[in-house]
């Protein structure tokens, strides 16, 4: 089920994360909350469609197909790169945690243990490039067609 | 026909300034972490403005290699590209300098745009910086399963990280020792932070998130999105430098906090 109070809790996180990230990357003034808005819609799509009940990895795919498709809007607008939505978008959605425990567990002596935190960064790595990749693929004739 | 002709007149002293300029748009865009297709658009772009009839550009994460033609001079030029950052608003700029150029323009004309771009200071501050990206570690800190004093923890220790970080990256230090000393560093504070708290009996349930968050500051955020761009166009190489630097820049991350879990007990897993 959807609890609201949670996702409020991730929207408002996510929002300030993205924002923080942005100002890091030097993103022009005109579009920072637009930034952290995009990043906010993404992180609070994939926690509401894990709520709902949906795999991690298909969640995080749709995180960041959103990501990848609302950032055209602004880009032509503004006359703006496109990947610079891209990149503030799913800085939320970034496996950092996971990936930094691997080796700290394979340092433990626990070899299962970084498997399975590896394997899980990996695979969210992969959800999310692909909704990235597939988002250009479908909105950009320059990427879908040689 | 007029512009044809003008293309052909293109002696070979002017072909080599015409790429000067032209190797200056892609090396700037390169460096402000952008994929290697627009590089090369752009670069295109401006090869054409200026007058040369076609522009082969070979683009990496490591340097550009480019070949310029016009009528039967050619000329070819490799640069190396150093120092990869993340900066939107440079690479803005570039690009749309890139896109809008006038119908008649001078290789001159646009290394001075060029230089005015390039001594546009960044739009925000190091303080600001500093002060946003303590924050999103923070809300890492909370996002990831801690409470708020794990906040407050995260929020001190990625500060002082990044702020170690800005200035090791202003004396030019190695990159990978760079990311292996902050991450190390913020992790210590982190734990100072919390013996200190814990003389005042203020304890975390959850001090592994505040941990974890203190060096997410240095997820390769711009590399893995630009290498998984790179990789769908299949321009692979460029996109397996990506792959690899961002790999080197995680895992370098964690051998930081790996070194400070040798000589104190941090509580990660």
């Amino acid at each position: 089920m959807l609890d609201f109070s949670m996702l409020l809790r991730d929207a408002l996180l996510s929002f300030i994360s993205t924002l923080g990230f942005a100002f890091l990357y030097q993103v022009p003034r005109k579009v920072l909350l637009l930034c952290a808005s995009i990043g906010m819609g993404g992180y609070v799509l994939r926690s509401a469609l894990h709520m709902l009940g949906l795999d991690l990895t298909i969640a995080t795919f749709c995180g960041a197909l959103f990501v990848g498709l609302v950032g055209i809007w602004p880009a032509r607008r503004f006359e703006l790169p496109l990947v610079l939505f891209a990149i503030t978008g799913i800085i939320c959605m970034v496996p950092g945690i996971p990936t930094y425990k691997v080796l700290v567990y394979f340092r433990e002596g626990d070899i299962l243990g970084g498997l399975r935190s590896g394997i899980e960064a990996g695979f969210s790595v992969v959800a999310l490039v692909s909704g990235i990749g597939a988002a250009r693929i479908l909105t950009d004739s320059e990427w879908g067609f040689e | 026909m007029g512009r044809a002709s003008e293309r052909l007149q293109l002696t070979f002293q002017e072909l080599a300034e015409i790429m000067q300029v032209v190797m200056r748009v892609g090396v700037l865009m390169l460096k402000s972490g952008t994929i290697s297709f627009r590089v090369d658009q752009a670069m295109q772009r401006v090869a054409l403005a200026l007058g040369a009839e076609r522009l082969d550009a070979y683009v990496t994460i490591t340097g550009i290699t480019a070949s310029i033609h016009c009528g039967d001079q050619h000329y070819t030029q490799i640069a190396t590209v150093k120092g990869i950052g993340v900066d939107m608003s440079r690479l803005g700029a570039v690009e749309h300098l890139s896109k809008h150029l006038p119908a008649v323009i001078l290789p001159g004309d646009l290394q001075m745009q060029l230089d005015k771009i390039e001594q546009t200071p960044p739009p925000y501050s190091r303080r600001v910086v500093l002060l946003a990206v303590a924050a999103a570690c923070g809300s890492f800190a909370v996002i990831s399963g801690g409470g708020w004093l794990d906040c407050l923890t995260a929020f001190i220790s990625a500060g002082l990280g990044l702020s170690l970080r800005m200035r090791l990256q202003a004396i030019r230090l190695n990159p990978i020792a760079t990311t292996m000393i902050c991450s190390a560093v913020a992790t210590l504070i982190c734990h100072l932070l919390i013996l200190g708290l814990s003389l005042w009996e203020i304890e975390s349930p959850t001090p592994k998130a505040s941990f974890l968050a203190s060096v997410l500051f240095q997820v390769p955020g711009m590399l893995l999105v630009t290498a998984t761009l790179d990789l769908v166009r299949l321009d692979l190489i460029s996109g397996m430098g990506r792959v690899t630097y961002s790999l080197i820049q995680l895992f370098s991350v964690a051998i930081g906090i790996l070194i400070v879990m040798t000589f104190i007990d941090v509580p990660i897993l």
